[in-house]
């Protein structure tokens, strides 16, 4: 295992047996450049205060043991594997000042990063529309620098789901330490639970690569609910019943997402401002002007249908355009 | 007046016998209780493109599809032709062809929930799903694929079959054969199986032929960081198999590649009577309906017992 550099200052300092103020200042400066104050690292500075046989000048020891006192330590765990394509150009890093939640949670926060999982990106989102309750209850803060996220696991039609509790630390994948997270992440910087949700859910079922391949929305809404839904396709209803549908189940405050047709009919999208291959969350459905709309948000955070003045992805979308567009949309329980 | 396919399955009583005229059929079906559909000459049911062919879900009971052409199903939640979301399912003599599932998976079958699907005597031929080009089996659900062929599909994971999760596919007497990953991730062109920290899939593939371009874990994955139980006995693998040892044999496969029948094996083709001595059982026959066994040699491997 390698030296860290904490443990470089400490070995630097003991070749006298005496630790100067200057040494102790060197030490503390470099546990505070760590990009995780771990508990391995405070060890290492316990371990060299406890010592025997070695002295401490002036204020060091007490300096150090002022330092260890009041900064508390952050568990690194192991993170899931990224991308394949994205393995060289992603490191994990701490969000400074990161919160769990900023205003608390909201259909809005969540952004899609670099990695094909729309469909749980659109289901947090949907989740997050109807319950964010849901989403609150669902992710634990450790107070140690870890996050416990817990999935619903499904067992299979009308039986009950299995909890599944995953613990990650709160590194979130980018290119450079500050910088926005390459996959999910709020749209306030500091706030963490879309990319731990995602973080958890990578850890569960085997790496980024395993959830960025695309998914089944539905059954991300269970994940998230523990409570089972069902799909409706488009063709199998008239738009006004599909439109009641989905009013009637945004009264309800059930999540709701829906899907785009495949690439292969990426004709059909030009200049509609919608996207083929794509989940999309449902926010509701009404009437303005005599003209029944379906609303909806990109997970992106944007790129929409329309011009109203702001390309936050929500939007209002024309009954016969969602019929035309949506393949079909998925009702969570 | 034309038969409506949608209203007899609507009215059908339970367990009921539905006979469909040849033709074909514009069909989104929604069966949610035990029923029978047989098809009387060539039917094909065809969902232009719209949702999947069939959706079933059933609280008890089996429903069952014989000797149907599902085409043109296209379901982001999966199973373009085919989505088992409960209940058991038999699918028999049927083809699947040119369905997608561009979403989630399983472009001519997904299998999931804690759904059962018997699968026999069917073909597979040019679907795509973001993960199992022909068949996504999923969560808890348990599939039984025998004589039949999974040819020329394509995904991102697993080109042929995914099963993810808790599933478990016992595969026998099945070729599988051409199939296609493509993307950044593509593995498992052939077959690829994923678990999670909870669950683990377990696949059985005997007596069948694997027959892809691609090699290693681009043909066949069962990689980390959660694999999957992967039992294979008593088939014919490609040569750069033979690390995977047990008593498969690793050989081109040989097939005639004409024809209406391209799949069929050539005279010397290495998987003729390489059947166990008990690798079908008497009466048993293969994807083209005729017998398993002769007089004079063992049955072959894969869906074709016999030469053309």
């Amino acid at each position: 295992m390698p030296i860290s550099r904490v443990g470089e200052k400490i070995a630097t300092a003991l070749q006298d047996q005496t630790v100067t103020q200057d040494e102790a200042k060197s030490i503390i400066d470099t546990a505070t450049a760590e990009k995780k104050w771990t508990p391995e690292l405070k060890a290492e500075v316990e371990a060299m205060l406890a010592r025997p046989g070695t002295s401490f000048e002036g204020t060091a020891k007490a300096d150090l043991q002022k330092f260890l006192a009041s900064t508390p330590t952050q568990k690194d765990l192991a993170d899931p594997a990224v991308l394949n394509k994205h393995t060289t150009n992603i490191s994990w890093n701490p969000v400074q000042d990161g919160k769990l939640f900023v205003d608390g949670v909201n259909y809005d926060d969540v952004a899609q990063g670099y990695i094909g999982d729309c469909y749980l990106e659109g289901a947090m989102s949907a989740v997050a529309k109807s319950n964010p309750k849901a989403i609150e209850d669902a992710i634990k803060d450790n107070g140690d620098g870890t996050y416990t996220v817990r999935f619903f696991e499904a067992q299979g039609w009308n039986q009950p789901t299995k909890p599944v509790s995953v613990t990650v630390d709160g590194d979130l994948p980018s290119t450079s330490p500050g910088s926005t997270p390459y996959y999910a992440h709020a749209r306030d910087s500091k706030e963490l639970w879309p990319g731990l949700i995602e973080k958890a859910y990578a850890q569960w079922k085997g790496g980024y690569e395993a959830i960025g391949n695309g998914g089944d929305p539905g059954g991300m809404m269970t994940a998230l609910t523990g409570k089972q839904g069902t799909y409706v396709a488009n063709a199998s209803l008239t738009a006004d019943q599909v439109y009641e549908k989905i009013k009637t189940q945004a009264t309800a405050s059930r999540p709701m997402t829906a899907s785009t047709f495949g690439e292969d009919q990426e004709a059909k999208y030009t200049n509609t401002g919608v996207h083929a291959w794509h989940v999309y969350t449902v926010l509701g459905a009404g009437e303005e002007g005599g003209q029944k709309y379906v609303e909806l948000r990109n997970p992106w955070g944007f790129s929409e249908a329309g011009h109203d003045g702001k390309d936050d992805g929500i939007f209002k979308l024309p009954l016969a355009d969602f019929m035309n567009l949506y393949q079909g949309t998925s009702f969570g329980g | 007046m034309a038969f409506d396919l949608a209203k007899a399955v609507r009215d059908a009583a339970p367990n009921a016998s539905i006979p469909v005229p040849a033709g074909t059929y514009p069909a989104t079906l929604v069966i949610e209780k035990p029923l029978s559909l047989v098809a009387m000459g060539r039917v094909v049911l065809d969902a232009g493109g719209r949702a999947s062919v069939a959706r079933i879900a059933t609280k008890d009971g089996l429903v069952r599809l014989a000797g149907f052409i599902i085409a043109g199903g296209d379901s982001p939640e999966g199973g373009g032709g085919v989505a088992v979301l409960a209940g058991a399912a038999e699918l028999l003599e049927c083809t699947f062809r040119y369905n997608k599932a561009p979403v989630n998976g399983g472009g001519g079958l997904w299998a999931t929930g804690n759904s059962q699907v018997t699968v026999t005597r069917c073909r597979f031929e040019g679907n795509t799903g973001r993960q199992g080009g022909a068949i996504l089996v999923d969560e808890v659900a348990s599939l039984k694929l025998s004589d039949s062929t999974v040819i020329q599909n394509a995904a991102v994971l697993g080109g042929g079959l995914k099963v993810r999760e808790g599933a478990t596919a016992t595969i026998h007497g099945c070729t599988i054969a051409d199939n296609k990953v493509v993307g950044d991730a593509a593995m498992g062109s052939a077959l690829h199986l994923s678990g999670s920290t909870t669950r683990t899939p377990t696949v059985s593939l005997s007596h069948c032929i694997v027959s892809e371009r691609a090699e290693g874990p681009a043909c066949l994955f069962n990689g980390s960081p959660h694999p999957g139980k992967l039992t294979l006995t008593r088939n014919l693998l490609p040569p750069w198999c033979k690390a995977l040892g047990g008593d498969n044999l690793f050989a081109e496969a040989k097939f005639t590649l004409q024809g209406t029948e391209p799949y069929q094996l050539q005279p010397d083709s290495p998987a003729l009577g390489a059947a166990a001595e008990d690798g079908f059982p008497k009466g048993a026959k293969d994807l083209s309906g005729r017998a398993r066994h002769s007089a004079t040699a063992k049955p072959a491997l894969g869906a074709f017992s016999l030469v053309r």
